[in-house]
């Protein structure tokens, strides 16, 4: 597997163990189930490591992924410019956009809930990581995975 | 003698499902196994005959997703599912998207 497709999917596992888990609580307690998982403890320490692991990926621009990307500079030749801004323009905006069409559709479905607020988060925080490696390996004129 | 005590119908359908649960135990586990494993291999054979190849963690997948939400609707009244059960069928599917995530081939992603 390639680096990214590796590195999507350790997200996607992750994100997926969220959903899933934040889920189950959440349907039970909802329906007054006779039977939950909410007490597990096995489950909510699988939902809190999980969600501190992938929320360190942030579209934020402090400190974070996109912020290290978007101050990177290289030595500028004939093949590679040393800004690179013809590359970095335009995926984050166009993803934050993406993000805030989910989150309305997200908070009419499930409410409020943080759990899957850290989902929504993360996934788009990952999608922003994709395009990050893509424009990185095409500024230096590299086949990207 | 008969095998089983029948179950009481007047209660409504949800407690002569939990009584016909308490009759037989392994009713609600075998049940969760049939549809799991329906949906994995009516999915595996379907999908080789049409397109000449079975992505099997696929299907897994989608067998566990099944079989997870007959679960929790099964956990809704007490007496159909135990809690441990419950948890293993989570888990279960957990494993299953853990297996169907690293089973990517190039180029997708």
């Amino acid at each position: 597997m390639g680096e990214i497709q590796y590195t999507n999917s350790l997200i996607m596992i992750g994100l997926f163990a969220i959903a899933l888990v934040t889920f189950a609580i959440n349907f039970a307690g909802d329906n007054d189930a006779s039977i939950s998982i909410s007490g597990d403890n096995e489950f909510n320490n699988l939902n809190t490591y999980a969600s501190g692991n992938v929320s360190g990926w942030s579209q934020d621009d402090v400190g974070y992924i996109s912020s290290a990307y978007t101050n990177t500079t290289a030595s500028g030749s004939s093949d590679v410019t040393e800004q690179g801004g013809q590359f970095k323009k335009g995926s984050q905006n166009t993803v934050n956009t993406v993000f805030s069409v989910l989150n309305t559709g997200w908070k009419k479905i499930f409410g409020q809930d943080n759990g899957f607020g850290v989902f929504l988060t993360a996934l788009v925080s990952i999608i922003i990581f994709t395009f990050i490696r893509y424009q990185y390996k095409t500024w230096f004129g590299k086949q990207p995975d | 003698m008969s095998l089983y005590n029948t179950p009481n119908m007047t209660g409504g359908m949800d407690e002569t499902l939990v009584e016909v649960f308490n009759q037989v135990p392994s009713l609600g586990i075998g049940i969760l196994v049939f549809v799991f494993f329906f949906v994995l291999i009516t999915g595996v054979t379907s999908q080789k005959r049409k397109e000449g190849y079975m992505d099997v963690p696929y299907w897994a997948l989608m067998a566990a997703m099944s079989t997870f939400l007959l679960s929790l609707a099964m956990s809704l009244k007490s007496g159909m599912i135990s809690g441990l059960t419950l948890g293993i069928v989570i888990a279960s599917t957990l494993l299953i998207a853990v297996w169907f995530f690293l089973s990517k081939a190039r180029g997708e992603v």
